[in-house]
């Protein structure tokens, strides 16, 4: 019986191979990532420091693009002094 | 042996299921007549009333014998444009040279110049142009002291009555948050400042009252403060009389609206976000769809010589 469950629960605990219809690159990334729940934290966390960044800084040169000439970024050179 | 599904209780039940999934589906589908009706009085009722609104609003602007604003061609305007800085610097100096000397600005600082129109090394210096008055003392005496950054722009009379008294009995209002306060915004405060005229016959102005179409009632207690030439820019701008009210417009916009750049970027950004999310819902959705939406039902009743 108790040899029975620890079967199945080993079986559960198996980790599954990529679904078929995967790339290469897929399988990798499945593989590296997306298999275990404590890498898919990690993964997670670690794309949201980089869309965060890509998103902030683009957002901000679209602004500075759009307003270029206007802000004080572009005219502060004129009365810093060192 | 398999059979079509024939028990009525199992079509009925699928019938309702279908229909509650039906509620769901983004395809084109029949409204029913409960549907149609309840649409179409909310229709009548919003339509309805955004007429009644616009009317009425209407009707107020046409009362008044003031004249409208004419809407002015901002640089700012537009749902991603920022102030103009330069704009804000001069403003600043029209305010501090010309309409200081009459009003207030107390929920401004020094401090808030700083990264808009002003290096830290200037804003110093300006307030340090300033007196404030500073107290008490270890002898429990107010004092004079120059300004630091953290101090607000002084006023130029200790209280309304004093305004009063060096204006007719017309006050002088504080211009802090002045753009939001006035409706028209910048665009009336433009067309005040640039608008003096000669009284039209039959328009008789008290003394120290002038006549100015875009003021209510035509007859303002401040004079024309802006002329050709009644300052000379920093930055070399020549000084007309309308480049000064557009600058001091464009200072005073920023002194109500300070968050408007930052607006603006949060405004970019909302959207960039939302955009994202839309597009993984959309993705989201037909993705668990498509299983219910391609799947189809059969049953196989046991057969009763099995
Ligand atoms: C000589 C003093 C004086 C100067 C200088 C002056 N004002 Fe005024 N201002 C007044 C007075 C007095 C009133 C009140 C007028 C009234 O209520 O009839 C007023 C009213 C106003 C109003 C409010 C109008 C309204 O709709 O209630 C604005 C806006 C304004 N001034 C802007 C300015 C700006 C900007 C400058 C600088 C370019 C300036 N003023 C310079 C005295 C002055």
């Amino acid at each position: 019986m108790l040899k029975l469950h620890r079967e199945e629960a080993n079986n559960l605990n198996k980790l599954e191979a990529p679904p078929e219809n995967f790339s290469t690159a897929m399988r990798a990334l499945y593989n590296l990532v997306f298999k275990r729940t404590s890498t898919y934290a990690v993964g997670i966390m670690a794309s949201v420091f980089f869309f965060e960044r890509a998103f902030d800084v683009g957002a901000e040169s679209l602004f500075e693009y759009a307003n270029k000439g206007k802000l004080w970024k572009d005219i502060k050179d004129k009365y810093e002094q060192e | 042996m398999a059979l079509r599904i024939t028990s009525s209780l199992l079509k009925s039940a699928n019938g309702q299921t279908l229909q509650q999934l039906n509620k769901f589906s983004t395809s084109a589908k029949a409204w029913s007549r409960g549907q149609k009706t309840l649409a179409m009085l909310t229709g009548i009722t919003v339509g309805g009333a955004s007429a009644l609104l616009f009317a009425l609003e209407s009707s107020v602007r046409a009362s008044g014998g003031e004249v409208h604003p004419p809407e002015q061609p901002w640089s700012h305007n537009g749902i991603i444009q920022s102030l103009d800085h330069a704009s804000i610097r001069r403003g600043y100096e029209v305010y501090k040279q010309v309409c200081a000397a009459c009003h207030s600005m107390k929920y401004i600082a020094y401090r808030n110049l700083i990264g808009v129109s002003h290096t830290e090394a200037e804003a110093k210096a300006e307030a340090e142009e300033a007196m404030v008055k500073d107290g008490p003392n270890d002898l429990g005496e107010y004092f004079m002291r120059p300004g630091k950054l953290s101090d607000y722009f002084p006023s130029p009379y200790p209280n309304e009555e004093a305004a009063r008294a060096a204006n007719n009995g017309a006050y002088p209002p504080d211009l802090s948050w002045i753009v939001s306060a006035r409706k028209g915004g910048e665009d009336y405060i433009f067309a005040l400042l640039t608008g003096y005229h000669d009284p039209p016959a039959g328009i008789v102005l008290r003394e120290g009252q002038y006549y100015n179409p875009y003021f209510p009632g035509g007859a303002i207690g401040m004079a024309q403060a802006l002329y050709n030439e009644a300052l000379e820019y920093s930055d070399g701008t020549p000084a007309t009389a309308s480049q000064l009210a557009k600058d001091v417009s464009v200072f005073l916009k920023w002194a109500s609206e300070p968050e408007w750049d930052e607006r603006k970027r949060m405004f970019i950004k909302a959207m960039g976000m939302l955009s994202i999310l839309i597009g993984l819902t959309y993705y989201i959705k037909r993705h668990k769809w498509s299983s219910l939406k391609s799947r189809k039902i059969s049953y196989h009743p046991r057969s009763k010589s099995e």
